[in-house]
């Protein structure tokens, strides 16, 4: 994993004002370098293709899910490595067990605040850097 | 009750035995009514519309709370919005006004004139000034997170839209069935190029339409071209 202010993240979001909001408590957190992507399968094409170091996404998406994609980054040799945080308005314990099951280190329910953001993020990149 | 009484028959009998004196017209339109409805509700049952509009109907109490959801998540995104703008503004009008009275106060001040029990008091009050702009930059940062954060209510609200409009074209498709197989066939094609009437509202599908504007500005034009 990169430096931690260095780090690349990749924000996975159907809906643009989500991922732009992501982006910014990101850049207020310290995080300056992030990309993103509509849905799971823009989100795959841009993991395999360049350096990201952790992976925020949404659950509910069009064409490949979060959980999907979730499945398909563990399933990844080079990928499966990668820290993923799921940010979701999915608030059901089975849906949380489910990310859980499928490998997620994180989970978070929308609405959320930056603080929460802040702890998750902290937590998943200090457990890596171990 | 006879199983094969229909309604109206039965509306009938019931004002008979009340004393209601109906007439043979009258009574000729209910035993129409009934009729009517026995074949509705028959062809329903053999179409097996009967569990689907039952279906339909059960879950509008769910669009009616998903669209409550709407409202209720949109107003509290734009109560906490125009509130955290109050604060805001608060605190830039105490910067703003701060900064005011100590210009005025260095207005015309010279090394000479700082050189006393006044001069130090305008040092002083200068330097507690300055040291408080951080903390006052900071609050309106943390306001301005709260102001983006509460637009998290498009992506939340977006998602039950989605499923709100999904139930209202299955309810639309299993309807507008129902209403084919129950119109004569010589009258089909007439249903289905019958416009309905409304007002249109919001543009939702722009791309390649000509018949609408898609701005303001096109909207002035257009009444500017029609001579207002």
């Amino acid at each position: 994993m990169s430096n931690a202010t260095e780090m690349k993240f990749l924000i996975v979001d159907d809906f643009s004002t989500m991922r732009r909001i992501v982006r910014n408590l990101l850049k207020e957190i310290g995080y300056n370098n992030a990309d993103e992507a509509e849905d799971g399968i823009a989100a795959l094409s841009k993991l395999r293709g360049g350096n990201f170091d952790f992976v925020v996404s949404d659950i509910n998406m069009p064409n490949m899910n979060g959980f999907e994609l979730l499945k398909q980054i563990r399933a990844d040799e080079q990928l499966k490595g990668l820290p993923v945080l799921m940010v979701t308005a999915e608030a059901k314990k089975e849906d949380i067990v489910t990310a859980a099951q499928a490998g997620a280190n994180g989970y978070i329910v929308k609405p959320f605040t930056k603080a929460t953001l802040e702890e998750k993020v902290l937590k998943i990149v200090q457990k890596f850097a171990k | 009750m006879n199983a094969s009484a229909s309604p109206a028959s039965t509306l009938v009998d019931s004002h008979a035995a009340i004393g209601i004196d109906m007439d043979s017209t009258a009574y000729d339109v209910f035993q129409r009514i009934g009729v009517i409805t026995r074949r509705l509700h028959d062809a329903l049952h053999e179409l097996g519309y009967d569990k689907t509009l039952e279906t339909a109907v059960d879950s509008l109490p769910d669009a009616r709370a998903r669209l409550a959801y709407i409202a209720k998540l949109t107003g509290d995104s734009a109560n906490k919005v125009l509130n955290t703008v109050e604060f805001a503004r608060a605190t830039q009008d105490a910067m703003s006004s701060g900064a005011k009275e100590l210009k005025a106060r260095w207005n015309g001040k010279t090394s000479q004139t700082l050189n006393g029990p006044d001069g130090e008091v305008l040092i002083t009050d200068t330097c507690e000034f300055l040291g408080s702009l951080p903390l006052s930059t900071d609050l309106t940062n943390n306001h301005l997170t709260d102001i983006m954060l509460a637009q998290d209510f498009h992506d939340l609200t977006g998602q039950v839209i989605r499923k709100v409009v999904d139930l209202a074209q299955t309810l639309e498709e299993q309807l507008l069935a129902l209403l084919l197989e129950t119109t004569p066939p010589e009258r089909r094609a007439k249903l289905l190029s019958t416009d309905v009437g409304f007002l249109s509202g919001p543009a939702i599908n722009v791309d390649g339409r000509t018949d609408i504007v898609t701005s303001q500005s096109q909207v002035d034009d257009m009444l500017e071209s029609l001579g207002f």
